[in-house]
């Protein structure tokens, strides 16, 4: 079993959306790697790997969208945070709800942050930049601190 | 067989010894029989106390007869015979006597307990109520069946309201998730178009041509406005779903810190008048979101005048039931309204005004609206056109 390293992992259902954020994450200047999971599903196949055989993607940080289909982010949040490997991975949800509720089980369950989608592009573009500042160019330069 | 060994085994006997027993007694108590037997099963088995007692002597009592008739059948045995039977029969009749006697003790009760607050009942709900003094028979049962009957039919209707009511809350809360979700899942899209309109605008084919730009500059200002329309309907389902804190408020306060929240106040074009306001019974940030927006829309649409006045006060009047109640208001002397569209004024995404006259959503007055219901008071408004308008609420009174 290999392990495969990225700066970041996009864990998100809407294409467009995808697209979005990477255009913001382009014009954010970031010059790093992406990897991307079109769903929750996806997402835990490629930190945790399938059978245990296949190769496992080790991202600096997962940007996490909520509402997916099949599994969706708070069961990602769940999975993740339930084995060694990735108990103490980087994972930011970002979403467009800002509902009370969605913040306070996504901090139970044990994320990293909460951002919420802003409509405007420049936030968004602003948002993004300082998620990868902070989780990615920390981890760069500290490249033992994170628990493997 | 010894008499102790006999009332040590009175259970098992009883089935042996019962045929001869009723032989013996079928005579004499035949016409006790109906209304006796019956009765004496019921008493048998009941569990109070004292009865279960006089059960077990009337079966000692069969089975001293048991033994006379088993023995030497001489006169001295018909006598014993007699004397049980003139002894169980005695006992009969005193616990025949006791059970009629609680019967009408349980019926005098029943209707000193029960009859008596059902006749002031249905006095009270003004309904004829039978009277306590008259014929305690046939007149009375049928009025209790009646009235029993009655309240069947209000519990039943009260049942029937309550459970109208619950679907309804049921109804009002989905509508609020609803109008919740959809606006979430209305905003995606519209960040996309936005988003990529405002890329498509730096790219450089793009900044080159004028006309490229028109179109895009008219794409995100639709999205915004779009946006929004969405806000407005989130932050209504908002006011829907979270619970109101209601608490004693100083209007007067409040209505200062807008003003300067909102730069108005600051605004050297708005001449402003703040009466004295009476404390009022309310969320406090629901009543700063009535006052912003009604506030923000006295200057919007007196921006025009040459001073801009806004009055914000408060008269004595009455409510709907003719009690006294304070009157809120908010007037401005800018371009006012008809007031035969007043009534459209609080409906979602209304506007009496051009979008080129006046930007805005028609979201604001609703929200008001649906705020001041919640807070258990009540809004309209009075418009000449030119000359302004006033917005009157109601609060629950605030003075202790």
């Amino acid at each position: 079993m290999t392990e495969r390293l990225v700066d970041v992992l996009l864990v998100d259902d809407n294409p467009t959306d995808i697209a979005l954020i990477m255009a913001a994450i382009r014009q954010s200047g970031f010059d790093g790697t992406v990897s991307r999971a079109r769903d929750g599903l996806e997402a835990i196949e490629l930190l945790h790997g399938t059978d245990g055989h296949a190769d496992t993607l080790r991202p600096r940080v997962v940007v996490l969208d909520l509402k997916m289909p099949r599994v969706d982010g708070f069961d990602v949040l769940r999975q993740a945070r339930a084995q060694e490997s990735t108990a103490w991975l980087p994972i930011v949800v970002l979403t467009s709800s800002d509902l009370e509720s969605d913040v306070a089980t996504s901090y139970q369950l044990g994320t990293s942050g909460y951002v919420v989608k802003p409509t405007s592009f420049d936030l968004l573009s602003h948002r993004i930049r300082a998620i990868l500042d902070y989780w990615v160019k920390a981890n760069r330069s500290h490249p033992g601190w994170m628990p493997r | 067989m010894s008499a102790e060994a006999r009332a040590g085994s009175i259970g098992p006997a009883v089935g042996s010894r019962s045929n001869g027993v009723r032989r013996l007694l079928g005579s004499r108590i035949s016409g006790w029989r109906h209304s006796l037997s019956a009765r004496f099963i019921v008493l048998s088995v009941a569990t109070n106390a004292a009865r279960l007692l006089v059960a077990v002597a009337i079966l000692r009592l069969a089975g001293d007869i048991h033994a006379a008739v088993a023995g030497d059948m001489s006169a001295g045995a018909g006598r014993a015979i007699h004397e049980a039977v003139d002894r169980i029969l005695l006992i009969l009749l005193l616990v025949v006597l006791a059970h009629v006697l609680a019967d009408f003790l349980a019926f005098r009760l029943g209707r000193d307990l029960i009859s008596r607050p059902v006749a002031r009942l249905l006095a009270a709900t003004g309904a004829s109520a039978p009277d306590a003094a008259g014929d305690p028979g046939g007149s009375r049962v049928d009025a209790l069946t009646e009235t029993l009957n009655r309240f069947r039919t209000t519990r039943e209707a009260a049942d029937e309201i309550a459970r109208l009511n619950e679907e309804l809350q049921d109804q009002i809360r989905d509508l609020d998730s609803f109008t919740y979700s959809v606006s979430h899942d209305l905003r995606a899209p519209l960040r996309a178009i936005d988003g990529f309109a405002q890329l498509l605008e730096e790219r450089p084919a793009t900044t080159t041509d004028p006309e490229s730009r028109a179109y895009l500059t008219t794409i995100r200002q639709s999205a915004r406005h779009m946006n929004g329309l969405i806000e407005g309907l989130l932050q209504l389902s908002r006011i829907g779903r979270e619970a109101v804190q209601p608490e004693v408020v100083e209007p007067a306060d409040m209505v200062r810190a807008v003003l300067e929240e909102h730069g108005i106040a600051t605004d050297p074009g708005v001449e402003i008048l703040v009466d004295p306001l009476p404390p009022c019974v309310a969320d406090p940030l629901l009543l700063r979101q009535v006052y912003a927006n009604l506030l923000e829309n006295a200057r919007k649409f007196s921006r025009d005048r040459r001073p801009a006045r806004i009055h914000i006060g408060a008269e004595a009047g009455l409510d709907e039931n003719g009690d006294p109640r304070m009157h809120y208001f908010v007037r401005d002397n800018g371009v006012g309204f008809d007031n035969r569209h007043a009534p459209r004024l609080f409906g979602m995404f209304q506007r009496l005004h051009r979008a080129d006259e006046f930007e805005g959503t028609g979201v604001g007055l609703a929200i008001v609206h649906r705020i001041i219901d919640r807070l258990g008071g009540r809004i309209w408004a009075h418009g000449e056109v030119g000359v302004g308008a006033t917005f009157w609420f109601t609060l629950p009174s605030g003075a202790p």
